[in-house]
């Protein structure tokens, strides 16, 4: 057979030219939503100078849009940068303050001023789930996956080799590489297929009634099941960590229980989960003067304004809770902190 | 890292570009190989390289001995080559043995030694098994006794010798080289062509369709749950599950023999072919030169030829030396008793094979008509069904986890108490089928009569078969389940 | 034994292997490849082997088991007539 270059560029091409096109068919169907990561968060705050530092779970990525919201109101005066972690829990909070932000926090510049002379206040957006260990005690994948820098993947694989935790790198660079594509950006989430079947059958891509009741009743069992596993010695002492972290900077701390979509809360799970870990929390917070704000079932948010997943609020809830949380329970951060807070009078060990 | 892992995305272009900027001269081409050779290895394990880079260069000095010429004082230099390839020998072996065998034997000497009412303990070390080590090794042994036997001459260059051992697209699974097939290319610097590249790229896609595809999917749907829990499952879900895990098996290394020979390419490198259309085949013999083709080959050239034309007692006694190949087989597959009941069944089935030959010959001579009925469909037919039926329910020992799960699960391919069936939904039967289907007609486009159809598509111009690989680049993309499962045989 | 040694190796694979379809699948070409062409397989190059060192009682190197010297008629023919001590038929 006699293959030139040319045969080969042809084949490459019209190979492309498939891709792209399926890609952009795909990506009609189910769109690749980019989401806020540690790396966006990292940036916005290696390059700002907030007054306020949020850090937590994916949930932060709604404050964001607080963020924003805040930045209208008060004309850049106040200000807020959010760093939310997927996958949550509050051991890999800790590690991404500690390797991420801190240096950031701490840095200084060549008259030995600090760079981050605004920050005076940090919020850590938490929930029951992540007060509970890793199922199975699995590893924190999310370390790798979201907050690891090369330099931490390259040490890891010096000791290690590569393997399946610190893989988890490369699998989200990839992700990340490709995140205009639909068909690689969303190959994890399974819904292609499905969405591309019910579109080629005709049928709403609304979920039935049926299905959304079923999906509801599974959340409220696994929230009423996470009694047994909420305030884990290893995640309180995390929790316990991040607070002597924020206090050794003088930053006045907020813990803030993120809302739930109200379809998931059973009348008993408040009553235990719910209730148990939002007064571990205030027990947590009262000796150490930290504010707790617990909107998990207070919000106005309706299940209407969270994502299909059922967990995390989608761009129309996030604008509303934008709104009403700086009107209420979160209309602190249009005011100045209290006197003496801040980086710039902490004693500095 | 393996070839169907994210990280290989971006470790395997950077290799390629380098490669292939280098001026053409063969210590740059060889030196980047073997740089990435011990990097992808490093990056498995870095002390482990160690002993891969130590071996080589063990049996790099003992070759360059062997290799030396007749001289005059024979009867010394004799012994002193039987000496230089015994060393090598043990140094391979050994630490073959150590590594993978220690625990199983160790085990078994203290069992065996309970059964008498004597406690024995010898230690069971939980050693890790060096990746790689059981083809590796094999390679190396074949080489040295190439040159012991003066069939190949000795590597002179040290640098090419470590790249031959240490060839990354080969060295975790295999294919495993002879040194007159790959030493050669190595001493030469290759050059890029777009035919190289084309087919190069063509077959590690096919390897990945049978890999990450075929194999991936089914594995974790239809097999592994029959295996996890026998009992639950109907007869026919432990047929599904029995037939699932012979696609997958084949999928799985024949996919992944296709990578390594179609990176290779990219490279310039070709390595032996390792399956050539298996399930094609109409008896046992034939079988094993087409499934596995480097490792048979070996286990022939290196043991069952020897030992037959040699001198020793295994001298014309081909039924031993089959079962004892076998044996070998079946302990090189896994150091576990289910392994080498593995290894025996086939045995004998070589065995029952070479004695019905043996009489049907005998028929042949005396009369014609049995040579013309040997060639008949309905011969073939029963032939293929025969052998076929034999490797299917020879992988029962092969999966299960011990000769409890084996029993078991046999027993329930006739009668199983479980009333459950496999649970898989509309689209992943659809795809399920397909992935047979798909094993199925690359079989059959190898049958005389249909080999015209791959014919047909190398000759639709070019754009159109481009877009034939976007298509089932797209479908890959969809149906390859994510984080695809580890590589089997790389455990071995 | 017949009496030239081309004739002695047809005899033999037919009365193994082919029974009397032999000199037609050589089809005239004594250099057409019995591994590619399935005329021999692996295993039965051993059986050959044994075979052509008991009827010529003749010991064959190791180093001269290979493809090289085996692979077709004339293949085996070359290598035997030079071999030292040969005598069986030309």
């Amino acid at each position: 057979m006699n293959y030139g270059w040319k045969q080969l560029t042809l084949v490459t091409l019209s190979a492309v030219v498939v891709i792209v096109i399926a890609d952009l068919f795909f990506a009609r169907i189910v769109p690749p939503v980019q989401m806020r990561e540690v790396e966006d968060g990292i940036s916005d705050f290696a390059r700002r100078n907030p007054e306020t530092l949020v850090l937590g779970s994916s949930h932060a990525r709604t404050l964001h849009v607080v963020g924003e919201e805040l930045q209208r109101r008060t004309g850049g005066e106040h200000s807020l940068v959010a760093v939310p972690m997927e996958n949550g829990k509050i051991e890999p909070y800790l590690w991404v303050l500690r390797n991420r932000l801190q240096p950031l926090i701490d840095e200084r510049d060549n008259n030995g001023r600090l760079l981050k002379s605004n920050l005076r206040r940090f919020v850590l957006i938490t929930e029951w789930w992540d007060s509970c260990p890793m199922d199975n005690n699995a590893p924190y994948w999310n370390i790798p996956a979201r907050a690891w820098t090369l330099t931490d993947f390259t040490v890891d694989v010096a000791g290690e080799g590569v393997n399946g935790f610190n893989r988890n790198y490369f699998q989200n660079r990839l992700r990340r590489l490709f995140s205009g594509s639909a068909l690689i950006y969303n190959r994890t989430q399974q819904t292609l297929v499905e969405r591309t079947m019910d579109m080629l059958r005709g049928r709403p891509l609304e979920p039935t009634d049926e299905v959304l009741e079923e999906k509801s009743l599974a959340w409220q069992q696994m929230i009423e099941k996470g009694v047994r596993c909420i305030n884990s010695d290893a995640q309180m002492r995390a929790l316990a960590d991040i607070a002597d972290f924020a206090q050794s900077r003088n930053l006045e701390m907020t813990l803030l229980l993120f809302p739930r979509k109200p379809s998931t809360l059973s009348e008993q799970a408040k009553q235990t989960t719910l209730a148990r870990f939002a007064r571990s929390i205030r027990e947590f917070a009262a000796p150490r003067g930290i504010r707790v704000v617990d909107l998990t079932s207070t919000s106005p948010l309706k299940d209407e304004d969270f994502m299909e997943d059922f967990d995390h609020v989608n761009a129309v809830g996030n604008r509303e809770f934008a709104i009403w949380a700086l009107d209420h329970d979160l209309a602190f951060l249009q005011t100045a902190p209290a006197s003496g807070a801040g980086m710039a009078t902490a004693v500095q060990e | 890292m393996s070839f169907v892992e994210v990280e290989f995305a971006f470790f395997l272009p950077v290799v390629l570009a380098l490669y292939w900027v280098m001026p053409r001269i063969r210590v740059l081409q060889n030196g980047v190989l073997l740089l990435a050779g011990w990097v992808f290895y490093a990056s498995w394990n870095w002390k482990l390289l160690a002993l891969l880079v130590g071996g080589s260069l063990i049996d790099y000095g003992l070759g360059r001995f062997l290799g030396r010429g007749v001289s005059a004082d024979d009867a010394t230099q004799g012994s002193r080559r039987r000496l230089a390839l015994g060393l090598s020998l043990c140094v391979n072996l050994g630490a073959l043995a150590y590594f993978k065998y220690e625990g199983f034997f160790a085990q078994s000497f203290n069992d065996l030694m309970g059964a008498f009412g004597l406690s024995a303990s010898l230690p069971v070390l939980q050693i890790i098994l060096p990746l790689g080590i059981s083809f590796y090794t094999l390679q190396r042994v074949g080489y040295i006794v190439d040159v012991y036997y003066r069939r190949l001459p000795a590597s002179r260059s040290l640098l090419d010798f470590l790249l031959f051992t240490g060839f990354f697209p080969q060295l975790t699974a295999g294919p495993i080289a002879r040194g007159a097939e790959l030493l050669p290319q190595l001493e030469k610097p290759r050059r890029l062509t777009a035919m190289l590249l084309a087919s190069g790229a063509a077959t590690v896609l096919l390897g990945y369709m049978l890999k990450a595809w075929v194999a991936d999917s089914i594995g974790p749907q239809l097999v592994d749950p029959v295996f996890a829990a026998s009992a639950q499952y109907t007869s026919g879900a432990h047929w599904l599950a029995l037939f699932g895990y012979t696609l997958q098996i084949f999928g799985d290394f024949a996919g992944y023999s296709l990578i390594a020979i179609g990176i290779a390419r990219l490279f310039g490198v070709e390595l032996p072919i390792n399956f050539d259309y298996p399930f094609l085949s109409k008896s046992l013999p034939e079988f094993w030169r087409r499934w596995h083709i480097t490792l048979n080959r070996w286990l022939f050239d290196y043991i069952y030829s020897p030992l037959v034309s040699g001198s020793g007692w295994f001298r014309g006694r081909f039924y031993s030396a089959l079962m004892l190949v076998f044996l070998a087989s079946g302990l090189w597959h896994g150091a576990a008793f289910t392994f080498v009941f593995w290894g025996v069944m086939h045995g004998i089935g070589m065995m029952v094979h070479r004695a019905w030959d043996e009489y049907y010959r005998s028929l042949c001579r005396k009369d014609r008509r049995y040579v013309a009925w040997r060639k008949t469909l309905g011969y073939s037919l029963a032939a293929w069904f025969v052998t076929q039926s034999y490797f299917v329910l020879s992988l029962i020992p092969f999966r299960a986890a011990d000769f409890g799960q084996t029993f078991a699960f046999a027993g329930r391919l006739l009668s199983s108490g479980g009333t459950q069936w496999a649970q898989v939904g509309t689209v992943p039967t659809l795809n399920l089928l397909l992935a047979a289907g798909f094993v199925l007609l690359y079989h059959l486009v190898e049958l005389p009569g249909l080999r015209r159809l791959r014919e047909l598509f190398f000759a639709v111009p070019a754009p159109l078969r481009g877009a034939a690989y976007g298509l089932v680049v797209i479908y890959l993309l969809l149906f390859v389940p994510v984080g695809a499962s580890t590589f089997i045989y790389r455990q071995f | 034994m017949a009496d030239t040694l081309r004739q002695t190796l047809i005899d033999w694979l037919d009365d193994n292997y082919h029974f009397g379809d032999a000199e037609s699948l050589i089809g005239g070409d004594d250099d057409k490849s019995f591994l590619q062409h399935g005329i021999l397989t692996s295993l039965g190059f051993v059986e050959l082997l044994l075979f052509i060192e008991r009827s010529f009682d003749l010991k064959i190197e190791r180093k001269d088991v290979s493809p090289a010297n085996f692979d077709s008629l004339q293949k085996i023919m070359t290598f035997l007539k030079a071999a030292p001590g040969y005598k069986g038929p030309q």
